[in-house]
């Protein structure tokens, strides 16, 4: 207790102090004056400003009583008190609390291997393996998918609406919002109920195992030292992680990030470099059948967003983040809790993200209709031959935005009636991952970081996205790669 | 009759949410706290005939409040003036934890101390003298595993009895 | 007092030591340090030191980065 030797003439003690503030209290704060008290004595700014507006005519005195208290301690006085109630808490606990020996048990075992860089990473990798490529991608993006698109939208859904419209809206025109190409019913709830849901349902759901299971603190633990080096900490990976289930429910998850700087760059990277679930599944689809256009695709990819994050870090201001976090046990998830997480980000998903769908529906049939689509796929005929792809892309780019995935799936009928190489492909895909985030994410990256910083990200995205796959298609074609 | 307020607070991590889940059955609102971008849930309860709104608090440390979520679990706590506040923490992590309880006792707040997650503790060799716990601190202190279910009703009855002997 | 005092960022792994002080001239710093419960007098092991620091309080473990590992100072019992 060589702390208390600090204590100042009792008359100044923090003790008398506390009690002085609180006869000067006259309002209600519904919490104890004691402990309204002990706050200012912190320096709480919250605190402080609430009493100054509700005590007014004490609140100088009170400011000079917490000044005078400060000069007799050697210490910041919320370590003075840390300290005082830490040896209050070990003295109740010393009389109603009994501790067996430590012992190291298997599962701490356990622990302290995935902590392990040696065993760690390995088990890292696996994990990532199994979640997001076999069971995500695999299981959700092409089992699942394929089952509700053949054997529910296309063998019923779609021919029960198309007799449907047809029977009861005599105009062409209107019957295109509901069944046409990107019609209501045949793209809009197509994608978002047989495409979107599955994926999303099977990535929340490995989320919130790894969640519930206390992996993740593990995992940030891991990789802390990478990702300082790109501006950001380890708790940065749970954003991260998250943004390959859905970018924009993960740019709101960024407020864990304690400084401004830090969610910037996680915002940027998220905006820029993770590739959300839906995307991921087409992708996949995309790229199954081409390992080869896969592995560039995943390396540049990964190449763009460690350099972005690392020169991102060198031009910003602000300090370098700092990492700390609780490591809790390893655990058995409960398969209720993790059901009902996964309902309700689900659920939320859906909630923010079908009013989207249906809007994109509505503005692309108005944008056909009125041909400014038309114009502005011709505006970006350009760009998008100057990386070597065929001029019909151009409409997957336009679409992307309303929905990344939308941009993705545009590509995936593109292949299907093989108008792409390896090569175009390849390109193609890191385009579209790079490129301006979805209308939703856009929305989310303004309503979190503000309309300069929002509007600044997309900006820089939509340049940086096109001169990336100008230069990769420059390259692949003339080194002569054949993917 | 006034609906009672009951709001649950403690650390990040202790099973806020599941115990909340455990009190309210259904799902009321999860809505963004007024000027900020936390998230806030609140539920009913009905217990031997009473009302409860059940707030489900962002996580807090310490009374002394360093993140957004800690700003807004203590303006709940001053701005709601719950009538109850049950607080949770992780058995096994009591000393760093009790801390909070002091602070929200000394706070002049209906406290009652939920000693959840007591199946790792006992698990770890922590054996915690529950009743000593309670005259000591005098406020109720109940035991739970709410994963599980277990230690639910003994809270349910605490508040009940509470809610008779000092509001 | 024979036992020198160091920072958490050198001690032995698995030694038992006590915190002997905090020292940070950052107000944030210290709010995090006393957040976790690194209090002097309070027991501390350390776990491991590589890719992050990691210790254990009681029954809670943390992760923590070497500068803030730089200003728990303790002394090894």
């Amino acid at each position: 207790m060589e702390k208390r030797d600090y204590k100042g003439p009792i008359e100044n003690s923090i003790e008398m102090a506390i009690e002085k503030i609180e006869n000067l209290l006259k309002s209600d704060y519904y919490l104890s004056g004691r402990s309204i008290a002990i706050l200012l004595l912190q320096e709480d700014e919250e605190i402080r400003n609430l009493v100054k507006e509700k005590d007014v005519a004490n609140f100088d005195r009170i400011e000079d009583i917490i000044k005078d208290t400060k000069l007799h301690y050697a210490n910041p006085i919320s370590y003075e008190l840390a300290i005082e109630r830490q040896d209050e808490v070990k003295d109740i606990l010393g009389r109603y609390v009994k501790f067996e020996k430590d012992r190291i048990s298997p599962q701490e075992k356990l622990s302290r291997a995935l902590m392990n860089p040696l065993f760690g990473i390995p088990a890292l990798l696996l994990v990532l393996y199994l979640g997001l490529y076999k069971f995500v991608g695999q299981f959700g993006a092409e089992t699942v998918v394929n089952f509700l698109e053949s054997s529910i939208f296309d063998k019923y859904v779609t021919p029960f609406s198309t007799v449907l419209a047809a029977r009861i809206i005599p105009w062409i025109a209107l019957q295109d919002l509901f069944i046409g190409e990107y019609g209501i019913v045949t793209m809009a709830f197509r994608y978002a109920f047989a495409i979107i849901l599955p994926i999303t349902a099977v990535f929340f759901l490995f989320f919130s195992l790894l969640e519930d299971s206390g992996y993740l603190p593990r995992l940030a633990m891991l990789i802390d030292r990478t990702f300082k080096k790109i501006g950001l900490s380890g708790r940065a990976v749970i954003p991260m992680v998250l943004g390959f289930g859905c970018a924009t429910m993960a740019t709101m998850v960024t407020r864990i990030l304690p400084t401004k700087r830090e969610r910037i760059i996680a915002t940027l990277l998220l905006a820029l470099a993770v590739p959300c679930s839906a995307q991921l599944g087409v992708i996949m689809a995309l790229l199954q059948h081409n390992p080869k256009a896969l592995l560039v695709w995943a390396g540049v990819i990964l190449f763009i967003f460690l350099l972005v994050g690392y020169l991102t870090s060198k031009i910003l201001p602000g300090e370098r983040p700092s990492f700390y976090m609780e490591i809790p046990p390893l655990r058995i998830p409960s398969l209720s809790n993790v059901m009902i997480k996964t309902y309700v980000r689900v659920k939320w998903y859906f909630l923010e993200i079908m009013p989207l769908f249906l809007w994109a529906s509505v503005l692309i049939w108005i944008g056909r209709l009125t041909r400014v689509f038309d114009l502005l796929i011709n505006l970006l005929k350009g760009p998008v031959s100057a990386i070597g792809l065929p001029p019909e892309a151009s409409k997957a780019f336009l679409f992307g935005f309303f929905r990344r995935d939308y941009g993705a799936a545009g590509l995936y009928d593109l292949n299907a009636h093989n108008k792409l190489d390896g090569v175009q492909l390849a390109v193609a895909c890191v385009a579209l991952t790079l490129f301006l985030p979805c209308i939703a994410q856009f929305l989310m990256n303004i309503k979190e970081r503000g309309w300069k910083t929002g509007l600044g990200i997309s900006v820089f995205i939509l340049v940086f996205s096109f001169s990336v796959a100008y230069a990769l298609n420059i390259i692949l074609r003339s080194l002569v790669v054949v993917l | 009759m006034s609906v009672k307020k009951i709001a649950i607070a403690g650390n990040p991590n202790v099973g806020k949410s599941v115990l909340f889940n455990a009190l309210t059955k259904q799902y009321v609102a999860v809505s963004n706290y007024p000027g900020t971008t936390v998230e806030v849930s609140r539920g009913r309860m009905n217990l031997e005939g009473e009302e409860y709104e059940v707030i489900d608090t962002p996580g807090m440390y310490s009374l002394y409040s360093i993140t957004e979520e800690e700003r807004v679990a203590r303006r709940i706590l001053i701005n709601e003036r719950p009538d109850i506040v049950i607080h949770v923490l992780d058995a096994k992590n009591l000393e760093r934890m009790l801390l909070l309880t002091l602070q929200l006792i000394e706070a002049d707040l209906n406290v009652i101390l939920v000693l959840n997650i007591m199946d790792e503790a006992v698990k770890e060799g922590i054996s915690i003298d529950a009743s000593g716990l309670e005259k000591e601190l005098k406020i109720p202190v109940v035991e739970t595993v709410a994963t599980a279910g277990k230690g639910i009703d003994e809270l349910k009855k605490k508040i009940g009895g509470y809610g008779k002997k000092r509001l | 007092m024979d036992k020198k005092i160091m920072p958490l960022s050198k001690l032995d792994i698995n030694k038992k030591a006590k915190v002997s002080h905090i020292k940070t001239e950052d107000k944030a710093m210290l709010q995090r340090i006393i957040a976790i419960g690194a209090l002097p007098n309070t027991d501390i092991t350390l776990i491991q030191r590589f890719p992050s620091f990691v210790f254990q309080i009681g029954k809670s473990q943390f992760a923590v980065d070497k500068e803030l590992a730089s200003c728990i100072y303790v002394r090894q019992i």
